[in-house]
């Protein structure tokens, strides 16, 4: 397939993916609340999207008189077009990606951390309290569990010895799926995920009940709808990025077990993109069901919980990788010292809270 | 060609930085400059350093002065006048570097391996990271060691700053004067 | 290997058209009848009051240092596990030696407070 053809492909596949988990979240959301959800336009609410996307062109976009005029038209192009990058190194299926570069992960990682440059651009640009103090808070936190994030990653890469996407999807039919031998890294990147994100229960970014809307309170019509598009397709970057790292990318199921080699009937793209969607899934999930969490918690998650255990998941696996423990006991564990650092850190806590 | 395209941006954007008025305006122009160093580094097939120059120093250096603008009074900073009269002295110390370069760095910087060996080397390596991997575990062991060390340091530094928010303030008051 | 950046420079070009004939194509559809009311920054119905770009962000700039320096020391780990394979033992050592470094280093932050959150 030519290069034009495979980006034209991922591109338009994106776009469409974007549109439609946009209504299933609001289906199975409304679904998790005892309502309808959008159910008028087509069959089913089918055609919403499309309706929104006519919705958001036709609005009126709204700058506000103080504005900094260029910047607020720049901050969501950036935002947008750092979203769409990294999805030129992602194996969608098997022998099926744009390119392979060497660096992949941390290319990735790389330009996400640009597209963090939209949100304050956006929060600054706007003049409003709300914008200014939304991205200060949402940028602390991103490139806070940037950190815990990497350092997860890393227990993959020893394992597969390259960042290349592609090989790391390959590393996994000799070792089987790493979720099975990095549970805890596994943990640590999912949730680090969702405050990246700035999804509920992390979404310090649009916590409206303090914030208003966050960094786009003063964005309307199709400069909102580009950072709401920037924003679902960061959601599957982290997804995917998640399948690819943990669940074996387009790997079958119990790929080290040539007993399941009938499942290789199914094509690769459909693994992989049940998996991604899974873990999408997931994510709205979480959505309908927990709170908000406070702020200061959040932080703490990070510094305190996050990084140590993502430390200590690091230093087992080399551990492992050098004596060839066995990987049962290596599975107990790093997840008995996950539990043990838990234990800890309350206990420190409850001393903190005692009056001494 | 793609050389060309880069260093224009990077060089317009650096004169940006230092021309325009608007302090965040000059921050963000430093952004593209040092993302476009960054697609150099590329050009120069050192992928890992170019992901690290992003990650970096877009992703985290810029952060940190843009942080850093927001503690100060953005207003009163775009009030100031940005070129005072060092601006002589500083035209004079950039064509001392430029003398400097052409007459003595140039000439007398050489590859340690000629460029295709190293290229067929990353290759057998299986890429740009390994090969750094390798030699900072082996030949400068020492240096990476040390530089663990620098950053303890470090982290010591910015906590010792950051317990004294008066401190940073008046440090980027002082900035504020000399911009 | 320069090749393998082509299809990247593309979908940053992609990226960018997109945003831009977005914003383009819908000034030919949108309305434009911004009013003084409509313009003026949100804040709840109220009238917008004081300066806006107030300083007040030093919690978030301790958090902004120390995630430099961490970041820096995880690239070092991103090397180091890319050829950790090749070399065992050895890697081994000094790795432990750099994250028990990197370790007291956050030790340190938090029992001198600096990860504790406060309110600006």
């Amino acid at each position: 397939m030519s290069l034009l053809m495979k980006v034209g492909v991922v591109v338009g596949i994106l776009m469409l993916a974007i549109a439609y988990i946009t209504l299933a979240e609001r289906r199975i959301l409304a679904f998790m609340q005892f309502r309808m959800g959008p159910n008028r336009v087509g069959w089913g609410g089918v055609l919403q999207p499309l309706a929104d996307a006519v919705k958001l062109l036709s609005k009126e976009c709204i700058m506000p008189e103080q504005a900094d005029k260029w910047m607020y038209r720049t901050a969501p192009v950036v935002s947008m077009a750092f979203a769409l990058v990294p999805f030129a190194v992602v194996p969608f299926a098997q022998a099926f990606y744009i390119t392979d570069i060497n660096i992949g992960l941390l290319f990735i990682m790389a330009m996400g951390s640009v597209g963090f440059l939209g949100t304050i651009m956006g929060g600054w640009s706007s003049r409003s309290k709300y914008s200014f103090l939304g991205s200060l808070r949402a940028l602390a936190l991103m490139i806070s569990f940037e950190v815990p994030m990497i350092m997860a990653m890393t227990g993959v890469i020893i394992f597969s010895r390259s960042l290349s996407m592609v090989k790391i999807v390959e590393a996994q039919a000799q070792y089987g799926w790493f979720v099975l031998l990095q549970p805890l890294a596994f943990v640590i990147y999912l949730l680090c995920g969702v405050a990246e994100t700035q999804r509920i229960p992390f979404d310090m970014l649009e916590d409206e009940g303090s914030l208003v809307c966050g960094f786009h309170t003063e964005y309307s019509g199709i400069r909102f709808g580009l950072f709401f598009m920037a924003e679902y397709a960061n959601m599957f970057m982290v997804a995917i990025v998640a399948t690819v790292l943990f669940l074996g990318g387009w790997q079958r199921p119990f790929v080290s077990w040539p007993f399941f080699n009938f499942l290789s009937v199914i094509p690769s793209i459909f693994w992989f993109s049940i998996k991604v969607l899974a873990l999408m899934f997931l994510y709205i999930w979480l959505r309908g069901t927990l709170p908000r969490v406070r702020y200061d918690q959040l932080i703490y998650l990070c510094w305190k919980i996050l990084l140590p255990l993502s430390l200590i998941n690091l230093m087992l696996t080399a551990l492992y990788m050098l004596w060839g423990m066995n990987a049962w006991t290596f599975l107990a564990l790093s997840i008995g010292s996950g539990l043990a650092w838990l234990w800890v850190y309350d206990k420190t806590q409850t001393l903190a809270r005692s009056p001494s | 060609m793609a050389f060309l395209i880069l260093a224009a941006i990077a060089v317009a954007s650096a004169v940006m930085v230092v021309s325009v008025k608007n302090v965040v305006h000059s921050a963000f122009s430093l952004v593209v400059t040092l993302f476009s160093v960054g697609c150099l580094f590329i050009l120069l097939r050192a992928e890992f350093l170019a992901a690290t120059q992003i990650l970096i120093y877009v992703g985290s250096i810029m952060i940190l002065i843009i942080f850093a603008l927001m503690l100060i009074d953005i207003k009163e900073a775009n009030r100031q006048r940005r070129f005072h009269h060092q601006s002589k002295f500083v035209i004079g110390i950039g064509i001392i570097l430029v003398i400097e370069i052409i007459l003595f760095i140039i000439p007398r910087s050489e590859f340690i391996e000629s460029p295709e060996k190293l290229i067929a080397r990353t290759a057998e390596a299986g890429g740009n990271i390994q090969i750094i991997g390798q030699s900072l575990f082996t030949d400068f062991i020492f240096a990476f060691e040390f530089a663990s060390i620098i950053i303890l340091v470090a982290i010591v530094a910015a906590i010792f700053l950051g317990k004294q928010p008066t401190s940073i303030i008046k440090k980027s008051s002082v900035i504020k004067d000399s911009s | 290997m320069l090749a393998d950046y082509v299809p990247v420079v593309l979908l940053l070009a992609i990226g960018l058209l997109i945003g831009v004939s977005s914003q383009l194509i819908g000034k030919l559809v949108r309305p434009d009848r911004p009013d003084p009311e409509k313009l003026s920054p949100y804040e709840c119905g109220i009238e917008p009051e004081g300066d806006t770009l107030s300083p007040n962000a030093i919690p978030y700039y301790i958090y902004g240092l120390l995630f430099l320096l961490f970041e820096v020391e995880v690239l070092f780990f991103f090397t180091w596990a890319a050829v950790y394979q090749n070399m065992m033992l050895f890697a081994f050592i000094e790795i432990t030696f750099f994250a028990f470094i990197l370790f007291l280093g956050l030790i340190y932050a938090w029992l001198k407070g600096a990860l504790d959150w406060r309110a600006g």
